[in-house]
């Protein structure tokens, strides 16, 4: 086998790979108010009480994911609403349920325009109470809080797009995200320049490869 | 003095094109990853920047103690968000909001606690990124922490030419091993992540590399003044940056007396290098120290951390430390108390070796974990064929083997005995990194070229083009995660 079928062979691969986790359909983020992977704080709404928070509401958000604990056999159901600045309600709910998790409900109609000013209510409509993960203590004890601080949450919501997308399709809002925080000139067009960069690369490994391994 | 400029530069064009165009994919390669990390997202940033920020607006040195960022520092991460588990802002009304934090007013640079964690370390990987900073002094501060990032990019091509020579000394028949295991090395994720950053791992890495060439020349062409006084001057410029190159010193002191002890006929020239090599190793240490005390009122390392700056002197029982060494790099034995809550090798150092990025908080799924491993094992009996058909040639150079084992046995051990007293006065916390151990990069360009060898001389050519592209592919999937992580 010559060098440049190993080669080939390897970047077949790479590329295989590439196309088939690009091509997974998953539900994306339009926003999130959480600064943690796991948070270290849950937050309890007893039965038949609200709790509300301020929030941005991002554009083409079409669902949202809480955390929900239970602290009975069973909990909820919730009511969710998000109010906007102008007054206008978006409501959605989450079924009672008897196992704790990863909770997504749908949000209709798809919110058309960001709302930087929203308000966002959870009313435990059940009989026991239940509790929500924090968006802002890290887990208590792990490397991002190794001293179990206890800081003000809210209720973590993750926004999502109303339907599961690929990566191909989400690109062009990962450029715009990309370009907002890095240095005074950046803008979407620095992805595209850093996929340039990666892709001028690869062909000048393969370039380097194929001239050195065909030497002596 | 211009015969010697014309010496350095002859021996810089007798470096090979290949060797450029490896450290160039390696500067490219970690610039990508300076532009996809969010600022102050690599492991402490922000402290480090504080160090370059005082040292390049005052020209000293901070003093450790309490954090107390600098107006302009505590600006860009209150306009950032900036939460080690939370993400960028998205939003373009608070990138404006960003700019009017940081832009177009005067703002405070200066802190003596600016630099906290990293304020004990020694200042000359600073003293190099003062350099960018000061270049775009008149910018604004995110403009000079990405100026700083992308001089930090350039360490990463020091880092991979200097393995290229070093692979082309140890492996000088077969030229396009060297290439593979440079390769490799440029596309290992770690050091683009971290090269990508302003962390001064990326100078050490770049010594470590440096000394290993130079150890492995000495090795096949006799130790003399010119190469014990480059290795002096890795060691110096080490020492003078990060106390971890103190865990390449005892390899490096074996490998000088091995050269002595061998040298053919004449002992004076290697007895002549050892001296230099130790002379310009101490002489620029100690005179820093002197500064420091004299007219600087501070300490800095070697006395902190070998791993990290946080850590300081604490004693704990022999048999405690040794059972914790131990665990901390083989399976426990029944008998020994159980210190860690995980199998450190596979959940530290192998998993943070696949990747773990940001401040090490996120990295591969499991199963993409298990798959590295999986083709780890491939590479590990591959190298063990390369080793057994090169095996008399390896027997012939043992000295020189018995070096590169001394030298990560060296490192392993002050990463796991720093480690060990951070954790004596952290119960519970484990300041264990791969990236510690990144100074063995060069080993790992050697491992992977014997595995190319290990194929044999019809397949190991292919193999070896196979193991590259994997590598980069390893890169590509790197950065795809950091982009998810930070950006989805």
């Amino acid at each position: 086998m010559g060098a440049g079928m190993g080669a080939f062979l390897g970047l077949l691969v790479v590329a295989v790979l590439l196309v088939v986790v690009l091509s997974d359909r998953e539900p994306r983020l339009t926003g999130s108010n959480s600064d943690v992977r796991l948070s270290g704080r849950s937050l309890e709404v007893v039965a038949g009480a609200q709790r509300c928070q301020r929030d941005v509401l991002p554009a083409g958000t079409g669902a949202v994911r809480v955390f929900l604990g239970l602290r009975g056999d069973s909990g909820g159901p919730v009511r969710v609403t998000l109010e906007r600045a102008d007054g206008t309600t978006a409501r959605t709910g989450i079924p009672r349920r008897t196992e704790p998790g990863t909770v997504e409900v749908a949000v209709e109609p798809t919110v058309a325009e960001e709302n930087a000013e929203a308000r966002i209510c959870f009313t435990n409509r059940g009989e026991d109470t239940i509790e929500f993960a924090g968006d802002r203590t890290p887990f208590l004890g792990g490397g991002a809080n190794a001293t179990s601080a206890l800081l003000d949450d809210d209720i973590r919501v993750d926004f999502l797009r109303p339907a599961e997308e690929t990566w191909w399709s989400l690109a062009p809002r990962v450029a715009e995200r990309f370009g907002v925080a890095k240095t005074s000139f950046s803008g979407p067009w620095l992805f595209w320049v850093v996929l340039g960069v990666v892709l001028l690369v690869a062909i000048a490994t393969v370039m380097l490869l194929s001239r050195t391994l065909r030497s002596r | 003095m211009s015969g010697r400029l014309e010496g350095s530069w002859a021996a810089l064009r007798r470096v090979p094109a290949a060797a450029w165009v490896c450290a160039a994919i390696a500067v490219a390669n970690a610039a990508c990853w300076a532009t996809v990390t969010p600022p102050y997202w690599v492991p402490d940033e922000i402290a480090h920047f504080g160090y370059v920020q005082h040292l390049a607006e005052t020209g000293e040195p901070p003093t450790p103690g309490p954090y107390q960022p600098s107006e302009e520092q505590a600006a860009l991460a209150a306009g950032l968000g900036f939460a080690v588990e939370g993400r960028p802002p998205w939003r373009a009304a608070e990138g404006r909001a960003l700019r009017r934090m940081v832009d177009g007013r005067e703002i405070g640079r200066v802190d003596e606690g600016q630099a906290y964690a990293a304020a004990s370390y020694p200042p000359l990987y600073y003293a190099y990124e003062a350099l960018a900073y000061r270049v775009f002094h008149g910018a604004s501060v995110d403009d000079r922490l990405y100026a700083m990032r992308l001089a930090s990019a350039l360490l990463a091509g020091l880092t991979v030419l200097f393995t290229f020579l070093f692979l082309r000394e140890l492996i000088p028949r077969r030229p396009w091993a060297g290439t593979v295991g440079a390769l490799a090395v440029a596309f290992q994720p770690l050091l683009g992540f971290l090269a990508g950053g302003v962390n001064n791992d990326g100078l050490i890495l770049a010594c470590a590399a440096a000394l290993l060439f130079a150890l492995a020349r000495a090795f096949q062409r006799g130790l003399n003044l010119g190469l014990g006084a480059f290795i002096g001057a890795v060691l110096a410029i080490g020492l003078l940056t990060k106390p971890t190159i103190l865990g390449l010193v005892p390899g490096t002191a074996l490998a000088l007396l091995l050269l002595v002890w061998r040298a053919p006929g004449e002992r004076r020239p290697a007895a002549l290098g050892t001296a230099a090599a130790a002379l310009v190793t101490i002489v620029p240490f100690l005179a820093w120290q002197g500064i420091e005390r004299a007219l600087l009122d501070r300490e800095s390392g070697p006395t902190g951390g070998v791993a990290s700056s946080t850590v300081t002197q604490s004693a704990g029982q022999l048999t405690d430390l040794l059972s914790y060494l131990w665990q901390a790099l083989l399976p426990r034995l029944p008998f020994m108390f159980d210190q860690f809550p995980y199998y450190a090798p596979w959940e530290i150092y192998f998993k943070g070796f696949i990747g773990r990025f940001g401040w090490f908080e996120f990295g591969f799924p499991e199963a993409w974990n298990v798959v590295g491993l999986a083709i780890f094992a491939v590479i590990v009996v591959l190298a063990a064929l390369g080793a057994r058909a090169h095996a008399p040639a390896l027997r012939d150079r043992w000295p020189e083997l018995l070096v590169y084992v001394a030298l990560a046995g060296g490192v392993l051990l002050a990463t796991e005995i720093a480690a060990y007293q951070y954790h004596l006065v952290a119960p519970g916390q484990y300041a264990e990194q791969t990236r510690y151990l990144l100074p063995l990069l060069g080993l790992y360009g050697a491992f992977i070229a014997l595995a190319a060898l290990g194929a044999g001389p019809r397949h190991g050519r292919a193999v070896g083009a196979f193991l590259v592209m994997l590598a980069m592919g390893h890169s590509i999937f790197s950065l795809l995660l950091t982009v998810a992580r930070f950006y989805t």
